[in-house]
């Protein structure tokens, strides 16, 4: 869900994490659902008492990676 | 590095440290990309008699795991891991396949049932973020099933086809292809990795059985008794020894400063821009000096009105994030 239709701003200097396309077989250490990496490249919406992500193209692209191996 | 040296001294081995930050919001793991820089410390290493591996982790990639402690093994005869704290799930993994594990009295092992993550996944209900996925846990997929079967008597076959199709409305397919499929891979992978270590092949089957189910959730914590009483090699360090693996603990702990949540408004303060360079995990030897994985960039803020209400807006701009080497030893 995006929230660039509510708060009338968009996230024109998002840019594309390409890693994934490049080499599907690559994987970061970096934890997939950690704020570090939520935040890559995006706009953060800094509320009184939480934090939310807005959908950037970088969101987007990241739909289309192939699923990553399993961990434990 | 003088620590990693009397290291060294003391257990007559060549040292390997490989942290995982669990730095709140700043979540690092074992992954696949960590094979190139430990490729070029155990090369530096060369072959020798043992290696002992310092491992701090919260888990990852089941595949990294396996993978590392084979490469490992290529390069020793003996391999030893030393547990100062946390050594969970992948890094649990890593520790069967040593000779023997190392544990103080605050490091815990943990389970090793795996979950499946990937775009298919269920998503979270409630959050914005369309990438926030729910990781299916095999064990609690193949539970839901014995219930059904055991607990709720259900042994039909319509019936337990209706599960079936219902789960598969709620878990996509694919993924549930995936968490059969992974359920049997880990537990190969663990027998595997055991054979190191001195247990009958009994009592192997019932250190893996525990290990991916009967443990129970995958935040259980096996400490240092349940681990020995489980029947896994399991040395106690004598006081200087534990000395040791404290010290280096202590270093490791305020370099990724681990006991602070990371917090980009934190970070900000008053200023309206910020750099950042964050240090996230790292793996050492006295042989070949440190690469760490770093995420580096700058935040900016903006503050937005919608109509009466304020809004702040913190724009990430990431220059660099992988491993990156550090200084060589003098």
């Amino acid at each position: 869900m995006s929230n660039s239709s509510q708060t009338g701003f968009t996230s024109i200097s998002a840019k594309f994490d390409t890693t994934g396309l490049e080499n599907p077989f690559y994987e970061s250490s970096s934890k997939g659902d950690s704020l570090i990496e939520q935040m890559k490249n995006n706009i953060l919406l800094v509320n009184e008492v939480e934090i939310n992500v807005r959908e950037t193209k970088k969101q987007k692209q990241e739909e289309t990676e192939n699923t990553v191996p399993n961990k434990v | 590095m003088d620590n990693y040296k009397k290291l060294e001294e003391t257990r007559k081995s060549k040292l390997l440290v490989y942290v995982t930050s669990d730095r709140p919001n700043l979540g690092t793991q074992i992954a696949s990309d960590i094979l190139s820089p430990f490729t070029e410390h155990l090369d530096r290493i060369g072959d020798v008699d043992k290696i002992s591996l310092y491992l701090y982790t919260r888990g990852g990639n089941t595949l990294a795991a396996w993978t590392l402690v084979n490469l490992i093994r290529n390069f020793c005869k003996d391999f030893e891991v030393i547990v100062p704290f946390n050594c969970h799930s992948a890094g649990t993994l890593i520790s069967l396949g040593a000779n023997r594990i190392i544990m103080t009295k605050q490091a815990t092992l943990g389970p090793i049932d795996p979950s499946v993550n990937g775009p298919l996944n269920p998503s979270i209900p409630g959050t914005n973020n369309p990438n926030a996925k729910v990781p299916v846990s095999v064990e609690f997929v193949d539970a839901y099933l014995q219930m059904a079967k055991s607990e709720l008597k259900i042994t039909d076959q319509e019936s337990l086809a209706k599960i079936l199709i219902d789960l598969s409305q709620h878990i996509h397919p694919l993924t549930l292809g995936q968490v059969y499929k992974s359920k049997s891979q880990i537990q190969m992978l663990a027998e595997k990795l055991l054979k190191h270590q001195e247990i009958s092949s009994d009592n192997k089957k019932s250190i893996v059985r525990f290990l991916c189910s009967e443990s129970g959730s995958h935040d259980y914590t096996i400490h240092r008794k349940e681990a020995k009483n489980l029947g896994l090699e399991i040395e106690k360090p004598d006081m200087e020894l534990y000395g040791l693996i404290k010290e280096i603990y202590d270093d490791i702990e305020s370099e990724l400063e681990l006991r602070s949540p990371f917090d980009p408004n934190v970070l900000l303060g008053n200023q309206n821009q910020a750099q950042y360079q964050l240090r996230r995990a790292i793996i050492e030897s006295a042989e070949y000096g440190t690469d760490v994985f770093l995420s580096e960039g700058s935040v900016s803020k903006q503050v937005a009105q919608q109509g009466q209400q304020q809004q702040t807006l913190i724009q990430d701009n990431r220059t660099f994030e992988g491993w990156r080497r550090e200084d060589l030893p003098k």
